[in-house]
C-alpha cells in the first residue's frame, strides 16, 4: 500500500469515530431541558427581555392566561427539538460537522470572565484561544521528547544503577503528583526562589514597570502596563489574541516585539514543563522496556559480535528499532496529555482552550456554558484523534509492515 | 485414607495447632489447591521487593486510618470546623422563613422587594463587602413561589444578595413572567449562614496581646490586608513569627474569618470517604469492563468489531475531559435520583459519573488478553482432554486475564483521588459541603486557599502555609505512588515472563 493510501484510509476511518463521540454529546447535550439546549445554541435571551425563551408567556390578549411563546416554538422547530430523537441527532450532527457549536452564553462564568466572548459563536471563541493551546502543546511535547528518549536509553544501558533508579523514581513520581498540586508548588517555588536571590521584587528586565514577583510569572503576557502608552497594541486585541496567526511568539516575531517573544516563551516555559512532567512518567517506563527489549535481541547480538562499537549499537541498532514502542505509547498518552491543558492553564492563567474549559465549566460565577463545554471537549477530541492519525502515520513510515500487512 | 492424625482427632478434642499442618501435608494423592499455590508464590515474590513492600504497608496503614475514620461519630459530610473564640462564636441560628405577600405592579418584568430585618428574625450587622452575622458570613436565599402555581411555568430563580449592598433592610431584585395580573405571591425567604460554626472552640489570641492562658493559638492579625502587605522584608520565611503558631494544619489562615478547618481531620476522616469512592469507582468499571471484554474476546466477529469501535469512541476523548462533561450534566440532575437519599446523591452520581468513563480501558485490556490466552496450548489441551466452553472459560480465561485487570485495578486506585482533587480544583462542586473529607478535595482546597494567599503578597515578602498543601499533599501522593509500587511489585510477581 502507498503513504497516501494509508493516509488516506486512516483519514476516512477517523469519520465514525467523529460521529461517535458527537453521539455521546448529544446523548448528554440531549439530558438537559429544551430551554437550556436552546440557550445552548442560541446564547442567552437579552437582558432587556430574560424571559425570551420560556416556554410559556402571557396571552397577548387576555393576560391572565399562558400562551406558548412563538419564538420558543421557532426556535425549538428550528433545532429539530419537536422532533423524534434520532431526527435530532441528524439535525445534531449536521449543526456539529458544519461548526455551528452554539454561542457563548451572557450570564455564564465564562461569559462573566472574558467579556469579548459572550454572544460569540463558540467556534470563532475556540478559534481566538487554540492557537495558545497548540504553541504550548508544542513546546511541552518537545520537552517530553527531549527528557524520556534519551533518559529511557540510558536508564535501559544501565540497567538497575543508578540512573535507572532515578528515572524510576521520577516515573513514579511523575504518577503520584497531582498536576494542581504540582504546578502551584512550581509557580510559588519559583517565584520564592528568584525572589529570594535578587532581593524583594522579580522584575523582568524588559519591563521593569510591571508587576511584582509572581505575577511576572502568571498569565499569557504582561501586563499593559509593560507596553508603549500603557496599552495593549492593536494586533493584540486587548490581551486576548494576537493576530495574523494567533500563535503570541510567531505573532510577536512578526511584529517585531522581540522581548514579547523572549517573554511569551518564558511563561510558557513552566507550564510546559509541569505537563511534560506527568506525561513522561508514562513514556519512560516503555522507552526503557522496549529499549531492553530491543537489546536482548539477535541482531543487536550480530551487531556486537561484528565489533561495532557499543555506542553505535545503542544509537543506530538499538535505539532506531526501539523508537516504534515510543511513538505507539506516545499516540496513547496523548489523551492523558491534553487532559492535563484545562488545570495547568488554570493554575499559569493562560488564554488557552484550557482555561475556556474551565471557565465553562465552572458555576462558581454564573452558569455551566453547556456550548462551550461540548466545543472545547469536541475540539480537544479532535487534537487527540488527529494526533494519533499523525503518530499512526509516523510509526507506518517507521515500520513499513504496519502499511504492508 | 490418611493416616494416625486424622484417627486420633476426635479421641482427643484438644490437638496442639501444629497437629492441623501436619494433617493436611499427610494426605497422600491430594494435589494443593492450585490457587492456593498461586497466592502463596505471588506472596513469595513480593516479599522479596521492598518497594512493593513498602507501598502495601503503607496502603494498610491507610486502610487502617480509615476503619478509625469510620468508627468515629462525626458529621459525615463535612470537616469539623473550629472557631476562634477571641470572637463571639456565632449563635446557630434557623431562620423559619416568612410567607410574605406581594402584588405584582406590573404583568411582566423586573421587581424590587425590600427584606426588612424583622422579617428573618435576626439583625444581621451591616458591614461592607459581605453580609455577615457575628462575624459568620452570611447567604441570602430567598425563593418566590407564585400563588397559583398553575400559572408560573417555572419557579423564580433564589436571589443571593451580592456583596457590597449594605444590609439591613436590603432589597432584592428578581425578574419574574407569566404572571397574571392581580395575582398574589407567596414569597419565601429564608436564611442560611454557610459559615456558621458548629465547630470545637479553639481558644486564640491576636500577636501582640497575652496569651489567655496555656493552649491557645497566637492569630497574627486582624485584617488580611494588613497582615501582608505591611510586612515588607527583603528575604521570605516560610514560617515567619507572625504566622504562628496557628495548629499545625490549619486549613484558613485568613486572619478575617475566625474560623477554620484543620486538614489533619480532614485526611484522616477522608480516608475511609477517598478509599470508598476509588475502590467502588475501580470495581464497578472492571466488573463492566471484565463483562464487555469478555464477551467481546470470546464471541469475536461483528459484536467484537463494534464493541471495540465503541470503546475507541470513548478511548478517544481525554477522560478528565469526559469526566468534566458527564458530571457537569449530572449536576443537573441532583435532586434525588433512583431513591436515594438527597445526602448521598451526589456521590453516588460521582461514582456513576466516573463510571461512565472508566470502563472502556478494562474493556481493551480484558479483551486483548482473552484473545492471547484462548491461543494458549493450555487451553487447546483443555479442550483436547474434553473440557467444556464452559469450563474453559471459567477455569483457563477467566482466572488467567484477571492478573492484568488486578494491576490495573490497583494502578488506577490511586489516580481517583488525584482526579477528584483536580476536579474540585477546576471549580465542580462535587461534594454536598465545600469542605468535605476527602483527599482530594482537601487537598484541592489547600491549593486554592496557596493560591489566594499569593494574590494577596504583592509585595517581597509571603507567608507561606506550607502546612496546608504539604500534608493533603503529601497523602496523596503516598497513596498514589504505594499504590504504584505494589501494582509494579504485583506485576513481577504474578507475570513470570518478566522475572528474569
Amino acid at each position: 500500500m502507498k503513504m497516501w493510501i494509508y493516509i488516506v484510509r486512516r483519514l476516512v476511518l477517523l469519520i465514525p469515530v467523529i460521529i461517535g463521540v458527537m453521539t455521546i454529546t448529544f446523548l448528554l447535550l440531549s439530558s438537559l431541558s429544551v430551554q437550556q439546549q436552546i440557550i445552548a445554541h442560541f446564547g442567552e435571551p437579552p437582558r432587556q427581555n430574560p424571559t425570551e425563551y420560556n416556554q410559556y408567556l402571557p396571552c397577548p390578549g387576555n393576560r391572565s392566561q399562558q400562551c406558548l411563546n412563538p419564538i420558543y416554538v421557532k426556535l425549538t422547530k428550528q433545532l429539530g427539538l419537536n422532533q423524534p430523537a434520532p431526527v435530532q441527532w441528524g439535525y445534531y450532527l449536521y449543526r456539529s460537522f458544519t461548526f455551528q457549536w452554539g454561542t457563548v452564553a451572557n450570564q455564564s462564568t465564562a461569559g462573566q470572565a472574558i467579556r469579548v466572548a459572550e454572544g460569540q459563536p463558540v467556534v470563532t471563541v475556540l478559534g481566538w484561544f487554540l492557537p495558545y493551546t497548540l504553541e504550548l502543546a508544542a513546546l511541552s511535547l518537545a520537552i517530553i521528547l527531549a527528557v524520556a528518549l534519551p533518559l529511557g536509553n540510558l536508564a535501559a544501558v544501565n540497567r538497575n544503577r543508578p540512573v535507572d533508579q532515578v528515572a524510576r523514581v521520577m516515573s513514579f513520581s511523575g504518577f503520584a503528583l497531582p498536576g494542581f498540586l504540582l504546578s502551584a508548588l512550581v509557580l510559588m517555588g519559583t517565584v520564592l526562589a528568584i525572589s529570594s536571590v535578587t532581593g524583594a521584587v522579580v522584575h523582568t528586565p524588559w519591563c521593569p514597570s510591571g508587576e511584582a514577583t509572581w505575577l511576572e510569572f502568571w498569565g499569557s503576557w504582561p501586563s499593559n502596563s509593560c507596553f508603549p502608552g500603557g496599552q495593549y497594541p492593536l494586533w493584540m486585541h486587548g490581551g486576548y489574541q494576537t493576530s495574523p496567526t494567533g500563535f503570541p511568539t510567531v505573532d510577536a516575531l512578526l511584529h517585531h516585539q522581540y522581548w514579547l517573544a523572549a517573554d511569551s516563551l518564558l511563561r510558557m516555559a513552566l507550564p510546559a514543563l509541569v505537563i511534560a512532567f506527568g506525561s513522561v512518567a508514562i513514556l519512560l517506563r516503555f522507552v526503557r522496556n522496549s529499549m531492553l527489549e530491543v537489546m536482548n535481541l539477535d541482531f543487536v547480538r550480530t551487531a556486537r559480535a561484528e565489533g561495532i562499537p557499543e555506542q553505535r549499537v545503542i544509537k543506530r541498532h538499538a535505539g532506531r528499532n526501539s523508537l516504534n514502542v515510543t511513538v505507539t505509547v506516545l499516540g496513547l498518552t496523548f489523551a492523558f496529555f491534553i487532559g492535563g491543558f484545562p488545570i495547568i492553564e488554570d493554575v499559569f492563567h493562560l488564554r488557552g482552550v484550557g482555561l475556556m474549559l474551565q471557565l465553562a465549566a465552572s458555576s462558581s460565577n454564573g452558569s455551566i456554558d453547556f456550548a462551550l463545554v461540548f466545543g472545547s471537549t469536541l475540539l480537544f477530541t479532535f487534537i487527540v484523534v488527529i494526533a494519533n492519525i499523525i503518530v499512526d502515520v509516523i510509526y507506518a513510515y517507521l515500520d513499513p509492515r504496519v502499511r504492508l500487512g | 485414607m490418611s493416616g494416625t492424625p486424622s484417627g486420633t482427632a476426635p479421641a482427643a478434642p484438644a490437638p496442639t495447632p501444629p497437629a492441623a499442618p501436619a494433617k493436611k501435608a499427610a494426605k497422600p494423592g491430594r494435589r494443593p489447591n492450585p490457587r492456593i499455590a498461586q497466592w502463596k508464590r505471588t506472596w513469595y515474590f513480593l516479599r522479596r521487593n521492598t518497594l512493593a513492600l513498602v507501598g502495601l504497608g503503607i496502603i494498610l496503614a491507610l486502610v487502617a486510618m480509615a476503619l478509625y475514620a469510620a468508627t468515629t461519630p462525626l458529621n459525615y459530610y463535612t470537616m469539623t470546623q473550629y472557631c476562634a473564640t477571641s470572637q463571639t462564636n456565632p449563635t446557630a441560628f434557623t431562620s423559619t422563613g416568612v410567607d410574605l405577600t406581594i402584588v405584582p405592579s406590573l404583568d411582566n418584568g423586573t421587581y424590587s422587594y425590600t427584606l426588612s430585618t424583622t422579617q428573618f428574625g435576626f439583625a444581621p450587622s451591616p458591614s461592607t463587602g459581605n453580609f455577615t452575622v457575628n462575624g459568620a458570613a452570611l447567604t441570602v436565599n430567598v425563593t418566590f413561589v407564585a400563588k397559583p402555581a398553575s400559572f408560573h411555568n417555572a419557579p423564580a430563580a433564589s436571589v443571593v444578595p451580592t456583596a457590597g449592598a449594605a444590609p439591613p433592610p436590603y432589597s432584592v431584585v428578581f425578574h419574574e413572567s407569566g404572571l397574571p395580573a392581580g395575582a398574589s405571591w407567596k414569597v419565601t425567604a429564608s436564611v442560611t449562614s454557610e459559615n456558621q460554626c458548629k465547630g470545637s472552640q479553639v481558644c486564640t489570641y491576636l500577636q501582640g496581646s497575652t496569651p489567655p492562658g496555656p493552649g491557645c493559638y497566637q492569630v497574627p492579625c486582624t485584617s488580611a490586608q494588613v497582615c501582608y502587605l505591611s510586612v515588607i522584608a527583603p528575604t521570605i520565611t516560610l514560617n515567619p513569627p507572625t504566622a504562628g503558631p496557628l495548629p499545625l494544619g490549619a486549613l484558613t489562615l485568613n486572619p478575617a474569618e475566625q474560623y477554620f478547618y484543620n486538614t489533619w481531620d480532614g485526611l484522616l476522616r477522608g480516608s475511609d470517604w477517598s478509599l470508598m469512592i476509588s475502590l467502588s469507582i475501580v470495581a464497578g468499571g472492571a466488573m463492566i469492563g471484565l463483562f464487555v471484554g469478555a464477551i467481546s474476546g470470546a464471541f469475536g466477529g461483528v459484536v467484537d468489531e463494534a464493541i471495540m469501535r465503541l470503546v475507541d469512541i470513548f478511548l478517544s476523548i481525554p477522560q478528565i475531559l469526559f469526566v468534566i462533561i458527564v458530571i457537569a450534566v449530572i449536576t443537573q440532575h441532583q435532586g434525588g435520583v433512583f431513591g436515594l437519599s438527597a445526602a448521598n446523591t451526589p456521590i453516588f452520581l460521582l461514582i456513576v459519573g466516573f463510571l461512565v468513563t472508566w470502563w472502556p480501558f478494562y474493556a481493551r485490556v480484558v479483551r486483548g488478553q482473552v484473545l492471547v490466552i484462548r491461543e494458549q496450548k493450555y487451553v487447546e489441551a483443555a479442550r483436547a482432554s474434553g473440557a467444556g466452553r464452559g469450563r474453559i472459560i471459567r477455569r483457563h480465561i477467566i482466572p488467567n486475564s484477571m492478573y492484568p485487570i488486578f494491576i490495573q485495578m490497583s494502578l488506577d486506585v490511586g489516580s481517583i483521588p488525584l482526579l477528584i482533587g483536580a476536579l474540585i480544583f477546576l471549580g465542580f462542586r462535587l461534594f454536598q459541603s465545600s469542605y468535605f473529607p476527602e483527599w482530594g478535595s482537601v487537598s484541592a482546597l489547600s491549593v486554592i486557599q496557596l493560591q489566594g494567599f499569593l494574590t494577596t503578597c504583592q509585595v517581597g515578602q509571603c507567608i507561606v502555609p506550607w502546612w496546608q498543601f504539604l500534608f493533603p499533599g503529601f497523602v496523596l501522593f503516598m497513596f498514589a505512588i504505594s499504590v504504584n509500587f505494589l501494582s509494579d511489585g504485583l506485576r513481577d510477581a504474578l507475570d513470570p515472563r518478566l522475572r528474569r
